[in-house]
């Protein structure tokens, strides 16, 4: 009995303990009141979170506009390269691959044919002439 | 024109027509009570008005979204609870962390303090911060659970709507925290504070 009694009164001691740690911890004057000014300075919070939804608004309207333009003149911009580079690209080909075709060093290598790399270009036997 | 004596709902529904003057007259008859709540969570008075603030904003955005029939002050105790959970989960911080910053004076003098003994006014305030700092500890609803019920006087249904909750989990909250508390208040003999 005495037990039970003892626990009992060791509960509600560290529930009071508690509960005074809850009091001082939130503790504030019941008086206590807003510093003057409140008013203006919710005021001045309230109409610049207006404006900012203004500018926000107009350059939200600003970027709906803009931004399919842009995309727009980036199409374009890949259309007209690729155009330019079909109509641009020189005939029989001016590349690495189509001038290594028409080297007579190389080709002579390619026939496995090694005096024509010390002969001179120049002086080269006209081929299939009429 | 708004007058003093008008009902919050009449003046809620002026505000969300666009008269200023209501919402000023509902500024000025809330505004120390939400203050006085945000100062239960936020020491600082900067922070309390700067939370007291928000909750006005809100009211003012949201005033078409108010229901008549509904008390206003109920309304109002919910956007300023959702205000104060806010802010004091983004303060949040690991318990690990504040019971490690204690020193062993301030824990003495909470310990003076939680047992009754009378403390200088020094001595009293830090025991105060320490109080304040070990509450953060708890989680951010658990806190306002325990604030609304033990300290502003609400029963749990008024609780559970201010939380967007329901009775029996508010009870079941509030059972869980006055535990953390006990914990927290025994000290670490028992496990709590070290």
């Amino acid at each position: 009995m005495n037990c039970r009694r003892t626990r009992e009164q060791l509960r509600r001691a560290a529930e009071a303990r508690a509960h005074l740690l809850l009091r001082l911890g939130s503790e504030r004057d019941e008086g206590v009141m807003v510093r003057p000014g409140f008013e203006q300075r919710l005021r001045a919070r309230l109409s610049a979170e207006a404006d900012v939804a203004r500018t926000s608004a107009w350059n939200g309207g600003f970027e709906r506009l803009v931004r399919p333009a842009l995309a727009a003149a980036a199409a374009l911009v890949l259309v007209c390269a690729g155009l330019y580079v079909q109509v641009a690209a020189p005939q029989g080909g001016g590349d690495l691959a189509s001038l290594l075709e028409t080297d007579p060093v190389f080709t002579s290598i390619l026939t496995t044919n090694p005096d024509a790399m010390f002969a001179d270009p120049q002086s080269a036997p006209a081929t299939d002439g009429p | 024109m708004a007058h003093d004596d008008e009902s919050d709902a009449s003046l809620m529904g002026r505000a969300a027509g666009g008269d200023p003057a209501a919402f000023d007259v509902l500024v000025l008859r809330w505004k120390n009570r939400v203050f006085r709540l945000a100062l239960r969570f936020f020491r600082r008075p900067e922070d309390a008005e700067d939370v007291t603030q928000e909750v006005f904003m809100k009211v003012y955005r949201t005033a078409a979204t108010y229901r008549m029939d509904a008390p206003f002050e109920h309304w109002l105790l919910r956007i300023s609870t959702n205000a104060c959970l806010d802010r004091l989960r983004s303060q949040s911080r690991r318990p690990e962390e504040v019971l490690s910053a204690i020193t062993p004076d301030a824990g003495a003098w909470l310990d003076r303090a939680l047992g009754g003994s009378a403390l200088e006014a020094l001595q009293a305030e830090a025991a105060k911060e320490t109080a304040a700092e070990l509450l953060a500890t708890l989680p951010p609803k658990d806190r306002t659970v325990l604030v609304l019920l033990d300290l502003e006087g609400l029963s749990a249904r008024e609780v559970a709507a201010a939380t967007g909750s329901t009775r029996a989990a508010v009870k079941v909250r509030a059972m869980r925290a006055r535990r953390a508390l006990r914990r927290l208040a025994l000290g670490p003999k028992h496990g709590g504070r070290s």
